[in-house]
């Protein structure tokens, strides 16, 4: 086992790429994705609601009746200040759609009629979060106005309004149908095929280009080892680091999500990402016959993993795709992981062939993957 | 001797192919990727026009005059309404012609395929159709005289706040990717200069024992080299610019301050494989992984991956931002986008350029007068 143990030597000293994809994908995943997910998201319709921050300097009852109600339908978030520059930040990136600023003497002048004056709603134009929070608001402030011009006073009217505001709208779903939230496992797979595709070809492309260099393999050839042997072995050493990295993540999402799942369930989303992991060592071998640059390996692996990332769904939910990027997806492997993974999150008890057959294509692209790489070694070895 | 030098590091970059192809490649395959994927997320957050099917189950006048006042077309066009049967409505929801179905009783109710901001907005809308009945129902009960003026109020189009908004510049959150993807084109500079830098080196490449053997001034030999690929890198960066300008990518309209920031994004790319090639203790290996590790680390740090993670990390630990150079690269796009002053973008390129020069003269002093007591 001369060859395998080399393998195993020289990947050692690539060893950092794959601590730094799974440092990456633990930073993504416990800085950015958890902290963000909606655990207990309900199967049915629920009201969408829009994060805001709010800046109230009136302190009057009437400020506070506004603040109120927004807290009741929106999601309050804070921010450091009202400065220019901070709500632009938080705006931009989505932090809160909407910023509202109180200033003082508001009640005093919406008594006046004067009360847009005294409020300022921070907004970026157009955005349906934004419009869906200001009509919410303008039909509050509204409502209010519509007591206080009627001969009510201001505590009388913010009585009324939260009166007015109780009435509920019947909002139903199409029979059998489930609002598609998706669980934390789901997110901790989707992002799978991005590393292994980016950690298998930085990683593992470099050792094979070693042992594809003319000087090693003549030597070797000359060595009474068979050819055979040592490409068994090489094979050997490639198949047990993608065991090995998948047994470490599939250990990862058992202790994180393992109560979570059901047993099949996990089982599926594990014998999904030995699939995924199939084809990315395919992928990193058609690298590895490509070229034998250590900076074209790196800039190939990024663009293949991040390239697959951006049109399969990887970094935003599949279904905000455009049918255009969806129909070339067809043609990529991590489009039928990503399928198989929405499938196994809805999982209800009974294994959909679905599934079974998702994982079979991913399987079959690998397949023509590693003959595409032979044809090209063949090609190359003839040149 | 710095033109001479500086020829033959062009020559040699230059001569470079498969390397120089690639690292042009690499942006140009990733925006397009990107604006496949992203480019019309933004759109889709906006406000349109919401499709629905109107099923009248029972006669309900007054909910129909609003109906069709929100679907009357020009700009405050709310709804664009068909009027059809519940079973060619289903199918329509199916077929996601519509975005849902209102059916009209005397309690009107509503029929979605699943949560949407469409859909709250025409809950909203019922909803406000009923909160009027019973406004005008408790003032008819409590002040009967004041029901005109309050129907009158009701119906008003009264502005009550004072809209807002922070710039006139692409506030679209997907840009962002596009420009991490200009932070990591130019990080990925380092994998150049680092495999350049070791050519100077003796106990790392044939080539560099020969150089460390001509009685050339090594800060001559890294600044010819550093220009050499200063300008090569800085042309790929423009030609991706103008690849992604041509997309429909919008960078706004400042192109000159831009374009140093592509400048400057390129020096700090090669200032830093220069001082990690110039690292003696590592093996020509390691050095590359250590490009790519710092590079990616970089460089998803600064939204490459998903928008939203600097900003966090400006939430909790901002000085990570005011020194990572793909942030920096990012977030001058952002502020020269954005904002009227030129405050944060200046203090941005200034870091950048103050960190190049630093890590450049740090590598000079590695290689400086290195002396091998065996080769």
């Amino acid at each position: 086992m001369q060859v395998f143990k080399l393998y195993f030597k020289i990947l050692n000293k690539n060893k950092g790429q794959i601590f730094m994809y799974v440092g990456i994908f633990m930073g993504i995943l416990f800085g950015f994705i958890l902290p963000n997910a909606d655990k207990n998201s309900p199967k049915d319709f629920s009201e969408s609601t829009t994060k805001y921050a709010i800046f109230d300097y009136d302190n009057s009852e009437l400020s506070k009746g506004i603040a109120e109600y927004l807290e009741e339908n929106h999601k309050k978030k804070s921010i450091k200040n009202d400065d220019k520059e901070t709500i632009q930040d938080a705006m931009y990136n989505m932090d809160v759609s909407c910023v509202v600023r109180i200033l003082d003497g508001f009640e005093e002048g919406f008594l006046k009629g004067e009360g847009d004056k005294y409020i300022e709603v921070y907004r970026i134009p157009g955005l349906s979060m934004a419009i869906l929070f200001e009509e919410d608001m303008r039909s509050y402030l509204n409502v209010v106005d519509t007591y206080i011009k009627s001969g009510h006073n201001v505590k009388d009217s913010l009585i009324g309004v939260v009166e007015a505001q109780e009435i509920e709208v019947e909002v139903s779903l199409p029979e059998g149908t489930k609002v598609n939230n998706y669980s934390v496992a789901h997110w901790f797979f989707s992002y799978i095929p991005w590393i292994f595709i980016g950690m298998c070809v930085c990683a593992i492309a470099p050792v094979l280009v070693v042992f594809n260099k003319k000087v090693v393999k003549e030597r070797i050839e000359c060595s009474p080892y068979k050819f055979t042997k040592m490409n068994l072995e090489v094979i050997l050493g490639v198949v047990v680091t993608g065991m090995v990295i998948c047994i470490a993540f599939a250990v990862a999402s058992l202790v994180g999500f393992g109560s979570d799942m059901k047993v099949t369930q996990g089982a599926l989303y594990i014998g999904n990402m030995f699939c995924m992991m199939t084809v990315a060592l395919a992928i990193t071998f058609i690298i590895s016959k490509l070229t034998s640059k250590g900076t074209v390996i790196s800039l190939l692996a990024n663009v293949v993993s991040l390239g697959m990332a951006f049109l399969t769904g990887v970094f935003v939910p599949m279904e905000m795709l455009s049918d255009t990027v969806i129909k070339i997806a067809h043609f990529l492997p991590s489009y039928w992981y990503e399928l198989a993974v929405i499938e196994i999150d809805n999982y209800s008890g009974e294994v959909s062939t679905k599934i079974m057959g998702y994982m079979g294509v991913q399987l079959l692209f690998a397949v023509a993957i590693v003959i595409l790489a032979m044809v090209i070694s063949k090609k190359k070895r003839v040149a | 001797m710095f033109l001479h030098n500086f020829k033959y590091a062009m020559r040699t970059t230059m001569k470079n192919k498969t390397t120089l192809i690639w690292t042009l490649l690499f942006p140009i395959a990733l925006a397009t990727f990107m604006y496949m994927s992203f480019g019309e997320l933004f759109e889709e957050e906006m406000m349109d026009v919401i499709p629905v099917a109107v099923v009248v189950q029972e006669s309900n006048p007054s909910f129909e005059e609003v109906l069709a006042s929100l679907s009357k077309e020009g700009e405050d066009q709310v709804i664009d309404m068909t009027v059809t049967s519940e079973k060619k409505a289903l199918e329509k929801l199916e077929n996601e012609e519509v975005d849902a179905i209102i059916y009209v009783t005397d309690i009107v109710y509503l029929k979605v395929p699943g949560n949407s901001y469409e859909a709250t907005v025409l809950k909203t809308i019922i909803e406000e159709y009923y909160k009027v009945r019973y406004v005008v129902t408790d003032i008819g009960k409590t002040a009967p005289e004041m029901m005109q003026n309050a129907l009158a109020n009701l119906r008003s189009d009264n502005q009550y706040y004072t809209k807002m908004k922070t710039s006139d510049g692409n506030q679209d959150v997907y840009t962002n990717y596009f420009y991490a993807i200009f932070a990591m084109s130019c990080l990925f500079a380092s994998f150049v200069a680092c495999e350049k830098i070791q050519k100077i080196q003796a106990n790392v490449s044939p080539l560099g024992m020969r150089r460390c053997l001509s009685p050339n001034s090594k800060m001559i030999t890294i600044l010819a080299e550093f220009f050499a690929m200063l300008i090569t890198q800085f042309a790929i960066e423009l030609i991706t610019l103008a690849y992604m300008v041509m997309l429909g990518v919008d960078f706004g309209n400042k192109y000159p301050q831009i374009i140093l920031v592509l400048f400057f994004g390129s020096c700090i790319g090669i200032s830093f494989g220069i001082i990690i090639g110039s690292m003696t203790r590592f093996s020509s290996g390691a050095k590359e992984g250590i490009c790519t590790c710092i590079s990616m680390i970089l460089s998803v740090m600064a939204d490459l991956c998903a928008s939203g993670i600097k900003y966090s990390i400006e939430q909790t630990m901002p000085i990570i931002n005011r020194l990572n150079p793909s942030a920096l690269i990012v977030d001058s796009f952002y502020a020269l986008n954005i904002y009227d002053t030129y405050d944060r973008y200046f203090q941005n390129i200034a870091t950048l350029g103050i960190m190049s020069a630093v890590l450049i003269i740090i590598s000079f002093f590695i290689i400086r007068r290195n002396k091998y007591a065996s080769l």
